[in-house]
């Protein structure tokens, strides 16, 4: 079985491994929590007419987390969708490389600023303890979903720049055309 | 400029092949640039719109299909179509667009019935000598439905997005998806007039045992869609509930019942599935900032005007919105589209009196349609390995399916408000 993990440095390919094990337990724990949460929210209401407390307020919590570490999965993945009308005009291996040079270091500009920005959102949501922004119910502060975010676009961001190393090294934009490459890390 | 600058800049970003989620990063830089607007408040932005339970929706839905793909959970609904048109010429094309409407009910997502009613119909349309190019296309073609028929995610979201009602939303698009099946059906049958050598089934009586056993064994597959539609529009749940049920209900009916399901497979299904859900969802977050800071350039006016300085007469009006769409569905998916597109049209034809559950409808036709229609169409993209056939095998008959089937029930739902408002309107008054 073949993934992206072997074009990767040695030395990184052990803890990105561990990672990507983790983020999938988290991704999957998540599904699982978010669909029993409802179930049981129906069940309470009409099996024994009641409530569960303020559900939402740490649901969604584990909701961002899912939201963006599947996106850092999917970008592992290269699954994100895009249009690549220019891709299927381009038949020339070089221009294609080239095409995808382009497109990989575009994205990690964008990657890395829009990093900048979570930077900045979580120094902010740090900096106002103790008043810091929580929710009504719970007291969960707002810190905890935003971190999700931040790690899902740092992990992207990482990805992202691996992605080029390996393209750089390849000289061949078909380089992450494995058959496998979506399931690879998955076990 | 502004606005100029942002449609240069997004296109150009989509067209060279950057993600969707990136482009619209690339605009907010943009939008930081031109605009001025202090940068930190870009992400806690994206936060605070997302933070809602309603759109929880989206991905429990996203985990139910997947479910009902590796669970086979549509087999027993093809055989069962099967069953009743399958002597017919044409028959099992249309038993592919019914199973497709019927699932799509089920699923909600356009890619999971995709998967598993083409993964099942093409070879037995393969092996009833139909020709290849066309089922496949016509597998495809079909496989929005589920985009039509409630539940609907796109549905959530528009209703989310244009404080409107889920349900009328919901039911805004049963009409039009009923023309379309039966359109898909005529269209197909009138591409299969010159071929001569289909293998038809025999004709089944409804006596007979096969057609017992097969309807019995739909029932819990049948089952799910009472429960989900019945649960909503009977004010017992809410749409996300019944999301999150029926993942519930999926889950033991694909390992008992039908046993297309392993542990294994669930969690393989699952993450599968949280995959799908990070590419939606951060197309979400990306693009609830963007329209936010639009919306605060006054993009949707300034489009107004401009749209209004064409023309006044609402049928133009209308026909250059539907242009917009398509041109839209072309470039991006249907979630991105539909999140970019309503802040600014939904103004615009409700401008020129159009209902916005009406427009819902529209949207709905017209994001379906983009699905399927190149250079982005993603389903068609999907169809092409499900099937194993060519994309060039399936172009023209897929070409034929938008003009002839897509095209009419998307000027029809379009012209005639009725077919997207008499359902709502009869039944929430």
């Amino acid at each position: 079985m073949t993934s992206l993990a072997t074009r990767y440095p040695k030395w990184l390919a052990t803890p990105l491994h561990g990672m990507m094990k983790l983020m999938n337990f988290i991704i999957i724990a998540s599904g699982i929590i978010m669909a029993l949460t409802f179930f049981f929210v129906v069940i309470l209401r009409y099996g024994f007419g009641a409530d569960l407390f303020a559900y939402e307020e740490w649901l969604m919590i584990v909701a961002f987390w899912m939201f963006f570490l599947g996106s850092a999965v999917a970008t592992h993945d290269r699954m994100h969708v895009n249009a690549d009308i220019v891709g299927f005009m381009i038949t020339h291996p070089r221009m294609l490389y080239y095409r995808a040079l382009l497109v990989e270091t575009i994205e990690l500009i964008i990657i890395l600023v829009i990093v900048y920005w979570g930077y900045l959102m979580i120094e902010e949501s740090i900096l106002a303890y103790p008043h810091w922004q929580q929710t009504v119910a719970l007291k969960l502060p707002f810190l905890l979903p935003r971190m999700g975010i931040f790690v899902g676009f740092v992990m992207m961001a990482v990805y992202t720049s691996l992605h080029l190393y390996v393209l750089i090294r390849s000289h061949d934009a078909d380089c992450f055309n494995f058959p496998d490459s979506g399931s690879g890390e998955s076990s | 400029m502004i606005i100029l600058g942002t449609l240069i800049i997004l296109c150009a970003l989509l067209l060279i092949g950057v993600s969707v989620p990136m482009a619209f990063g690339g605009l907010l830089i943009f939008l930081a640039f031109m605009g001025g607007h202090d940068v930190s408040g870009y992400l806690p932005t994206g936060h605070w719109k997302m933070n809602s339970l309603v759109l929880l929706a989206i991905p429990l839905f996203i985990i139910a299909g997947a479910v009902m793909e590796k669970g086979r959970i549509a087999a027993p609904l093809v055989h069962l179509a099967e069953l009743f048109v399958g002597h017919l010429k044409g028959g099992l094309t249309a038993a592919t667009v019914l199973a497709s409407g019927v699932f799509g009910s089920i699923s909600g997502s356009a890619n999971a019935t995709l998967t598993c009613v083409g993964g099942i119909m093409m070879p037995h349309l393969r092996k009833a000598n139909y020709p290849r190019g066309l089922s496949a296309a016509l597998i495809v073609s079909a496989s929005p439905l589920g985009l039509l028929i409630p539940p609907s995610a796109s549905h959530i979201l528009y209703a989310w997005v244009a404080q409107q009602s889920v349900l009328k939303a919901f039911l805004s698009t049963v009409i039009p998806g009923i023309i379309l099946i039966s359109l898909l059906c005529l269209v197909s049958y009138l591409c299969l007039r010159k071929v001569t050598d289909l293998n038809l089934a025999q004709k089944v009586s409804p006596f007979n045992l096969a057609l017992r056993t097969r309807s019995i064994r739909a029932i819990p597959a049948m089952t799910m869609p009472l429960i989900i539609l019945g649960g909503i529009y009977g004010g017992i749940m809410t749409p996300v509930e019944a999301a999150g049920l029926a993942v519930i209900y999926a889950i033991p009916i694909g390992i008992y019942v039908y046993k297309g399901l392993t542990w294994r497979s669930l969690l393989q299904a699952m993450r599968g599935a949280g995959v799908t859900i990070g590419v939606v969802m951060v197309m979400i977050f990306m693009v609830l900032i963007v329209s936010r800071f639009l919306v605060f350039e006054d993009i949707p006016s300034i489009a107004q005007e401009m749209v209004y300085s064409v023309s006044d007469n609402p049928i133009v009006i209308l026909l250059m919105v539907n242009l917009v769409l398509i041109l839209i569905g072309m470039l991006m998916d249907d979630i991105s589209g539909l999140l970019l597109s309503v802040p600014i049209l939904l103004p615009i034809v409700v401008g020129v009196g159009m209902d916005p559950i009406h427009f819902a409808a529209v949207l709905g036709v017209n994001l379906g349609m983009a699905n399927i229609t190149p250079p982005t169409a993603p389903l068609l993209y999907l169809g092409a390995r499900v099937t194993d056939t060519p994309v060039n095998e399936m172009l023209k008959p897929t070409m034929i399916l938008i003009l002839f089937a897509w095209l009419p029930t998307l000027m029809l739902t379009t012209f005639i408000p009725e077919l997207s408002l008499f359902l709502p309107e009869l039944i929430f008054g």
